[in-house]
């Protein structure tokens, strides 16, 4: 037993040594003073030990932490995107989501959609690698093609403008723009899956290679005969037709890609929102314009979007 | 516990973070064009699908953040409740997991590193960790009163 506990003959327990001093030691107000301090630690010690503590999870600090951390957790969730609806895979293939109204596509030119004579032509001058020219035809076209084109306001017109592989033949830009050129009248088809599964890792990346390229015109079911014919010896004759187009872009003064063009008229800005781009096409409309009855080569119906009909006839695809 | 000199550190930290994510934020509105040019320019534009939170860029939500937690900090060093500096933890902790979210989205999905969303970066995980350091001190001192 330690010298300093309580001893049995009922001694008062020796206090911590102060410092003795006439004034402090005798005091009433000292005495009070040590015996306030005693009864302080004595609670404290109590507390100490019977007071019921509470697991450390149930701790304030700890369902502070644990609720940051979800608000963190959750904002990253939303913000990735995989709460949105994802297109669904078929073989190596990502479906489109919102694929274009086949009923659109003016048999004349199968790159382009809509009634020939409405009042606005627009021109999108674009490049398959291009992750800019991606987010305008898989946000912005949709759009625009249900608000203007289906209504008899717009004819649309893709247009290739092949850099990303800086002009080589066999690159990644031309053979993707050849091979949807290939694919005849299943080149709005074609369009989609190529935007809808742009590589994800960088441009000529050895995404859009020839079986690749081939597995597409089978989703779309375009005569693969023909299409194979077309694609023979590097696509040279598209190649030709995508090159001339691009220089033809370049010739108009077109420098990055999407660029869209109403009436001849560049919109500067690149992949440009409806916001933007509708008031710029609404202000190109006649005042008191209104749709004809029966539009050539327009149903103005986006919801006959189903399976694409049509020959693919790889020569109808050289008008631009 | 003396506030002036951690207020300083954390406040210094927040500032920072405010002035890079102004930075960021007035490029953004000076219209980062979303295209692709010759010769290169698709590196940022392969950004563009995390660019954008609910149709808001990203670098919007930097300077309402950093003004928050600059809020609270200058709450705390004035008033000395402790409460500013929980709110700031909170706040502090759920900015780490985006951020280590949004480095993970550049070096393992983009394959691009943006310097300045790095250095915003670090002032809100370093801003943090030093908030950490702050309220313990802060709870210790008020435990030995």
């Amino acid at each position: 037993m330690s010298t300093n506990s309580a001893s049995p003959g009922g001694r008062r327990p020796k206090m911590p040594a102060t410092p003795k001093t006439p004034a402090s030691s005798s005091t009433p107000v000292a005495r009070q003073q040590r015996r306030e301090a005693a009864r302080r630690d004595q609670r404290l010690a109590a507390a100490r030990t019977t007071a019921p503590s509470k697991p450390a999870w149930q701790s304030p600090m700890a369902l502070i932490t644990a609720g940051a951390l979800v608000v963190g957790l959750l904002v990253v969730i939303l913000a990735s995107g995989v709460l949105n609806p994802k297109p669904a895979v078929v073989g190596n293939l990502l479906q489109p989501l919102q694929p274009t109204p086949v009923s659109l596509i003016d048999p004349a030119n199968p790159r382009s959609l809509g009634n020939p004579s409405a009042p606005v032509k627009m021109d999108v001058w674009s490049d398959f690698q291009c992750p800019a020219c991606d987010d305008f035809a898989l946000n912005v076209m949709p759009q625009v093609i249900t608000q203007y084109v289906a209504t008899g306001k717009v004819y649309l017109t893709y247009r290739d403008f092949a850099f990303i592989d800086s002009g080589a033949a066999n690159g990644e830009s031309h053979q993707a723009a050849a091979a949807a050129r290939c694919a005849g009248a299943k080149f709005w088809p074609f369009h989609d899956y190529l935007f809808e599964n742009q590589s994800t890792t960088g441009e000529n990346s050895g995404k859009f290679t020839t079986a690749f390229l081939a597995s597409i015109a089978d989703a779309v079911g375009a005569d693969r005969t023909a299409y194979d014919a077309c694609m023979a010896n590097g696509a040279a004759a598209m190649v030709a037709e995508v090159n001339a187009e691009t220089t033809q872009g370049q010739a108009a003064g077109i420098h990055q890609t999407p660029t869209v063009a109403l009436d001849g008229k560049l919109q500067q800005g690149g992949s440009l929102p409806l916001s933007t781009l509708g008031p710029a096409i609404d202000a190109l409309i006649p005042a008191g314009w209104t749709p004809a009855p029966s539009a050539a080569g327009t149903s103005a119906s986006p919801a006959t979007s189903g399976s694409p009909t049509g020959s693919a006839s790889p020569a109808a695809s050289s008008a631009p | 516990m003396a506030r002036g000199r951690p207020a300083l550190v954390l406040g210094g930290f927040a500032l920072v973070g405010l002035a890079i994510a102004l930075y960021l934020s007035a490029n953004e509105l000076a219209g980062t064009v979303a295209a692709c040019l010759p010769g290169g320019g698709c590196e940022t534009v392969a950004q563009s699908q995390y660019s954008h939170w609910f149709g808001i860029p990203v670098a919007y939500f930097g300077p309402p953040y950093s003004a928050l937690l600059l809020g609270l900090i200058v709450a705390w060093w004035r008033t000395g409740d402790g409460r500013f500096l929980l709110v700031g933890y909170a706040q502090g902790l759920a900015g780490v997991v985006v951020v280590l979210y949004l480095r993970y989205l550049e070096l393992f999905v983009i394959h691009a590193i943006c310097a300045w969303c790095v250095a915003y970066g670090a002032t809100i995980v370093f801003g943090w960790i030093a908030l950490v350091i702050v309220q313990r001190r802060a709870n210790r001192a008020r435990a030995a009163a």
